[in-house]
């Protein structure tokens, strides 16, 4: 059961938008230009025209650009309802500001301490993408806020302040496209990768499918539409087969500790 | 003054980088640090470790950042409380939950703000200073505006990476080796995923994502106008060739830029000197402002592995003039050494005689720690360094 009022979709492109409100009700995430990395599609402030939008700023900020975020916040549109951020110094720029706020530090928040730590300051964290079903569970019972899930998308994996891309091209005086995919020479892993300017983000290969995850209380369930069509998006939350191959990421799956951990 | 931060993988680094000039070592313990496959310190390691350290005026500091797991999290109070009780001069933590534990069962630690947190700016380190943070370690990203900005904005102290090893990735903010091994990066499973070879989509030519190592040689004297508190090196599973080496280097730039003698012939001797030892090119990364294309590698590993660690100084008969060596690296009469120590004026020596514990005449040392005895008029002391002679200074003048 898709619950459509509690989706976070990260918009790409703005056509997605009418398609998902024939079937229901979401809201809307957009990457902020000049303040989110690993998305072809970012959109200005005066862009973003949809009532209740949230915001995705999700670079880590030198102090230039956090100040240039500052003048931001002065003149910051009634249309926004929220914004999803990485990096700790806007917890403090944009206390007085009446709209809901997300932490989402990538790969750092994965116990119930961590996260309740963040909400003493904001009203949500993004759940770890790394963790098993069972650490959700526990977390979810013990967090002091309803938190967001991430019920579908390619996970992001790295990101780097490195034009990796780029500097590809100009080594060897290529034009390889942007963006694109590796795939790892022995193992044979395959990431997908995309570079703006301010740096490079790598993703999964493999579409995450944590739909499993929308059995359990949460402030939204988040789709990130990066590298997804409109119709995988509708397909989805009209509960039709995906076209890409998907996995669970490591909901079922635990990470190793130390190296002998995989010998148990 | 500012405090130069020496990597030790186990008590034998340890001593040996203080030896060789570090004030402080920061090392890991048994559990919850990111160098998960290390050696590591039991916490009676770590008591030895502190209170070695402590005798000679200087400090330790234990890491504890690994991104806690719910599991994780049992036994980390009793934990941070025995490393109160060995009385570490710090911990560095990188995860909020291991920041409010201290703060809410006033547990006596100073708190220093891992680099896995990735401060880049003054209102993310005025966060975390609210929180009790002593000191953070900037992200290797921290360019000298930001630095400049955070130390004038918060008077935190700051500690900043000045060589060693960079993550492709900002730190904390990468799970490749999750994705390709199952292994946790962030619980110190690392398998340094970035540094292997790719295919990319439209070209023939290898795809590769690994950065020069990091070197701040050239800018220690800037760094220290800007405020910095703590110079770090990174390595905690480097060799203690590389730990002597490389410490005694720093320590002597940064006491000579202290004492105003620092010559351009002496920094490029270091310079030659650092690259030598790490076996892989380096450059300032992020200080001066963002890498370019020159500042990363493209073809697969492009180190020379060398053999320059020969021996190091067990003990020096006095009354028969003789070194006794650990042998480390094959040797053979007629080599061209030299000799480095903390309190050693390095020089050079050709290897005329080679005997063997036993006192026979050899002519190759080619066991591994095998004890040989090499004739030598200068008294040597205990932890000196016989290594390969590679560069003259006079070739910088």
């Amino acid at each position: 059961m898709i619950k459509m009022n509690k989706l976070l979709i990260l918009v790409q492109n703005k056509s997605l938008i009418n398609k998902v409100k024939k079937v229901d009700k979401a809201t809307f995430l957009f990457p902020l230009e000049g303040y989110s990395v690993g998305y072809p599609n970012t959109f200005k402030l005066d862009e973003i025209d949809e009532f209740g939008a949230y915001i995705l700023v999700n670079r880590l900020l030198d102090e230039s650009s956090i100040n240039s975020f500052k003048e931001l916040i002065d003149n910051f549109p009634k249309n926004i309802k929220g914004i999803v951020f990485e990096d700790l110094g806007l917890i403090d720029l944009i206390k007085d500001l009446d709209i809901t706020k997300i932490l989402w530090q990538s790969h750092l928040n994965a116990s119930y301490l961590s996260i309740n730590g963040f909400l003493k300051y904001v009203d949500s964290v993004m759940m770890s993408t790394d963790i098993t079903i069972d650490e959700i569970k526990l977390i979810l019972s013990k967090a002091d806020k309803p938190l967001v899930l991430p019920v579908l998308g390619y996970i992001p994996v790295m990101y780097s302040r490195r034009y990796l891309l780029s500097n590809f091209n100009i080594n060897y005086n290529e034009n390889v496209s942007n963006p694109n995919t590796i795939k790892e020479e022995v193992l044979k892993d395959e990431f997908k990768i995309f570079e703006n300017e301010y740096g490079t983000v790598l993703y999964s290969n493999t579409l995450y499918n944590g739909k499993v995850l929308m059995d359990y209380d949460a402030l939204y369930y988040f789709i990130n539409s990066v590298f997804l069509s409109d119709e995988d998006i509708i397909n989805f939350i009209t509960n039709n087969e995906l076209n890409d191959e998907y996995n669970d990421g490591f909901l079922n799956k635990k990470t190793i500790y130390k190296l002998k951990d995989g010998d148990k | 003054m500012v405090e130069l931060l020496a990597p030790a993988g186990d008590l034998e680094r340890l001593k040996l980088a203080f030896h060789y000039g570090a004030d402080a070592c920061y090392i890991g313990g048994k559990d919850y640090s990111l160098r998960a496959n290390a050696k590591n310190f039991s916490l009676e390691d770590i008591k030895e470790a502190v209170d070695y350290a402590h005798n000679l005026n200087k400090k330790v500091y234990v890491t504890v950042n690994i991104i806690f797991h719910n599991e994780d999290l049992d036994g980390l109070i009793r934990y941070l409380n025995e490393l109160s009780k060995i009385n570490v001069d710090a911990v560095i933590v990188s995860d909020i939950a291991v920041i409010n534990i201290i703060n809410e069962n006033d547990i006596d630690l100073e708190v220093h703000l891992s680099t896995q947190a990735s401060t880049l700016n003054s209102y993310a380190a005025s966060f975390w200073k609210k929180l009790n943070i002593k000191r953070i370690v900037l992200a290797r990203e921290a360019s000298k505006e930001d630095i400049k900005a955070i130390k004038e904005k918060t008077g935190l102290d700051l500690e900043v990476f000045i060589h060693g090893a960079m993550c492709t990735s900002f730190s904390g903010r990468c799970v490749l080796s999750n994705y390709a091994t199952n292994r946790d990066s962030n619980r110190g499973g690392c398998a340094q995923v970035c540094r292997w070879m790719f295919d990319i989509n439209g070209s023939d030519n290898t795809f590769m994502m690994m950065p020069k190592d990091l070197n701040m040689a050239y800018y220690l004297k800037d760094l220290i106008d800007l405020g910095v508190n703590s110079f770090k090196v990174e390595g905690r599973m480097r060799s203690i060739y590389y730990v002597a080496s490389i410490i005694m280097t720093y320590r002597d730039l940064i006491d000579k830029i202290n004492s105003n003698t620092l010559s351009k012939e002496d920094l490029e001797y270091s310079i030659a000197i650092l690259n030598r030892t790490a076996n892989r090119e380096s450059a300032p990364q992020f200080f001066n402002g963002l890498p370019t294309y020159k500042e990363q590698y493209y073809n697969g590993r492009e180190e020379q592995s060398n053999q320059d660690f020969l021996g190091i100084v067990l003990d020096y008969d006095e009354e028969n003039q003789m070194v006794v060596i650990e042998q480390r690296n094959f040797f053979q009469k007629g080599d061209k050494v030299e000799f480095i120590g903390p309190n050693l004026e390095t020089f050079t020596y050709e290897i005329n005689n080679i005997y063997d514990i036993d006192n026979n005449l050899i002519d190759v040392a080619r066991h591994p720690k095998m004890i040989v005895k090499i004739p030598l008029s200068i008294k040597l002391n205990k932890d000196d360094i016989m290594r390969i002679k590679v560069f003259d200074k006079n070739d910088f003048i």
